[in-house]
C-alpha cells in the first residue's frame, strides 16, 4: 500500500466532482491511499496568482507543502495546475536559499516551515512510472476498443521540462500509452502540443476560445471520438469552451472530454453514474452507447 | 530560479524563435514576446509594463523550452505583471480571483449546491481549508493592498455595497 497526502485543490472538489469521483473509485484498485490534506487551500493558480505576485504564490503554495510534510508523505495532484505550482514551489524554494528564507519568514508568523522533504507527484506520472502500462492492461475488463481518442496533455504536466522533469515537453508519450494499454487508439492530430488557451481566460475570453477552436478543428479532421485531458482547467476549456465555440462560431464538433481517470474507470467496468460522466457539458451518452452497446 | 528579468533579456539575440512558438502570438496578433523584449533592450520598460498586451501571455511555456538563449520569456512576462500590479495596473477578473482565494481560501466558494453534487457521488466532505492563514499570508506579502482590497473579503464588500444602496 502507498499512501499519499491527497492534494484536491478547488476546481476539482468544488466544481468538477467526477475528477474527484473517477480518482477515489479507481486507485484503491493499485493500492493506493489518499490521506486528506486537513487546513489546505487553493494551491495557488500558476497563472493568475503568479502572474499578481510571486512572493503570494510561492508562500501559499509552501503552505501547502508544509501541512504534506508534516505527514510525512508525498503529495499527490490530480491537476496540472496544482502540479505546476507546487512542484515549482518545492523546487525553487529546495534550489534557492534566499527565496526559502524569505517565504519561511511569512510562514513562520503562522507557524510553519517549508523543510522539503517530500515529493510532489502528478497522477500521470504515478500511472505511467509507478504502476505502469502493463498492470493496467490488466485491470482493464472492457477494452476501449475501436475509441480514437485525442489526447490533450497541457502545457503544465511537461513545461518547464527544467523543473516538472517528467517525459519530453515537446513530444510526450506518457498519456498516450496509457490510453493504448486501456484498448484505445491515440490519434496523432496537429497542434497537439498547443496550449488550450485556458490560461487567458478570465483576460481574454475571444482569443481563448480561438486557441481552442485551433485544436478543435484538428481534433475533428481525424475523426476523434472523444478528447482526454488530466487537468480541469484544460477540461473546462474543451467542454465548456467548446459548448461556447459551437455557438459563437456556428460549428458543430460535439466531442465529448473525458479525464483519463474517467476512461480508465469505464474500462474497468465502473458504471458511467458512479464517475459522474452524466456531469459533462458536451453530452457523453452516444459515445457510452457506442462503447458499449446493451 | 531564472535572474531578473533586466539580466535575462540581456541574453536575448531576437531571434523569434520564441515568438514562433507562441500560440498567444499566432492568435491575439498583438502579443510578441520577441518584439516586447526588444522594447525593453532599447529603453522602453516602462511602456511595456503599462501595456495591457503583456496579459495575454497563457503561461504555457514553449518559449521557454525553445529559448537558444535561456532567456526564459515566460519568467521575464511573469515578473512585468508583478511590476504592473506593483504599479497598480492589474485586471479585473485577476483582482476578483486573488480576493475569492482571501475570502475562501479556494477560487471557488463552497456552497450547499456543491456539497449536495458531492454527497450524491458519494464524495466525503470538503475538508475544512484554514483561511486565516492563507489571509494572514496575503497580508504578510502585502498583495491585498496591491490589488486595494485592503482585507476585505467578497462577503464584505458585497455588504457594504448592499448598505450603500
Ligand atoms: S527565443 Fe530567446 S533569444 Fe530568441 S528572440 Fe526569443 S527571447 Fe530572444
Ligand atoms: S509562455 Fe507566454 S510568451 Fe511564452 S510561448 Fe507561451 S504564451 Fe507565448
Amino acid at each position: 500500500m502507498t499512501s499519499y497526502s491527497f492534494f484536491l485543490g478547488c476546481m476539482i472538489p468544488l466544481r468538477l466532482q467526477n475528477f474527484e469521483a473517477s480518482v477515489r473509485r479507481v486507485l484503491p484498485t493499485f493500492d493506493i491511499e489518499l490521506l486528506p490534506l486537513n487546513g489546505a487551500g487553493c494551491c495557488p493558480d500558476p497563472i493568475g496568482i503568479q502572474s499578481l505576485d510571486q512572493t503570494t504564490w510561492f508562500s501559499l503554495g509552501a503552505r501547502n507543502i508544509a501541512i504534506a510534510e508534516e505527514m510525512g508523505h508525498d503529495m499527490l495532484t490530480l491537476c496540472n495546475g496544482c502540479f505546476e505550482t507546487l512542484k515549482t514551489t518545492n523546487h525553487e524554494l529546495l534550489h534557492e536559499p534566499t527565496l526559502k528564507d524569505k517565504v519561511n519568514g511569512i510562514l513562520s508568523q503562522i507557524n510553519r516551515e517549508f523543510k522539503g522533504n517530500i515529493k510532489v507527484r502528478h497522477i500521470v506520472e504515478i500511472l505511467f512510472e509507478d504502476i505502469g502500462a502493463e498492470k493496467i492492461r490488466e485491470v482493464v475488463t472492457h477494452p476501449l476498443s475501436n475509441l480514437k481518442v485525442a489526447v490533450h496533455y497541457g502545457c503544465h504536466l511537461v513545461r518547464p521540462s527544467e523543473i516538472l522533469a517528467f517525459d519530453d515537453p515537446e513530444r510526450p508519450q506518457s498519456l498516450d500509452v496509457l490510453i493504448e494499454a486501456l484498448g484505445a487508439t491515440s490519434i496523432p492530430y496537429l497542434k497537439k502540443m498547443e496550449c488550450c488557451g485556458t490560461g487567458i481566460r478570465s483576460i481574454d475570453m475571444d482569443s481563448a476560445l480561438k486557441m481552442t477552436r485551433q485544436k478543435l478543428i484538428e481534433m475533428k479532421r481525424v475523426g476523434a471520438d472523444c478528447i482526454t485531458t488530466v487537468c480541469p482547467f484544460c477540461f473546462i476549456q474543451f467542454d465548456v469552451g467548446q459548448f461556447q465555440i459551437q455557438k459563437q462560431f456556428d460549428e458543430e464538433y460535439n466531442i465529448p472530454v473525458l479525464y483519463y481517470m474517467e476512461l480508465l474507470g469505464l474500462a474497468m467496468g465502473l458504471q458511467p453514474k458512479e464517475l459522474g460522466l452524466d456531469m459533462h457539458r458536451i453530452k457523453t451518452k452516444k459515445l457510452l452507447a457506442r462503447l458499449f452497446p446493451q | 530560479m531564472p535572474e531578473d528579468y533586466e539580466v535575462l533579456i540581456k541574453r536575448c539575440y531576437q531571434c523569434g524563435t520564441c515568438t514562433g512558438a507562441c500560440p498567444s502570438a499566432k492568435i491575439t496578433g498583438t502579443f510578441n514576446p520577441r518584439k516586447l523584449i526588444a522594447y525593453m533592450l532599447l529603453g522602453s520598460t516602462e511602456r511595456v509594463v503599462s501595456d495591457d498586451v503583456i496579459w495575454l501571455c497563457t503561461a504555457c511555456h514553449a518559449c521557454v523550452e525553445r529559448c537558444p538563449e535561456l532567456v526564459y520569456p515566460a519568467e521575464v512576462l511573469f515578473q512585468l505583471k508583478n511590476v504592473a500590479t506593483s504599479n497598480g495596473k492589474f485586471p479585473a477578473g485577476l483582482k476578483e480571483e486573488a480576493m475569492q482565494i482571501f475570502t475562501t481560501g479556494t477560487t471557488v466558494a463552497l456552497s450547499s449546491p456543491i456539497e449536495r453534487r458531492r454527497k450524491k457521488l458519494g464524495l466525503p466532505e470538503f475538508p475544512e481549508v484554514n483561511v486565516d492563514e492563507i489571509q494572514k499570508i496575503m497580508e504578510l506579502t502585502g498583495i491585498d493592498k496591491k490589488l486595494e482590497f485592503n482585507g476585505t473579503t467578497l462577503k464584505e464588500q458585497k455588504d457594504e455595497e448592499e448598505e450603500k444602496q
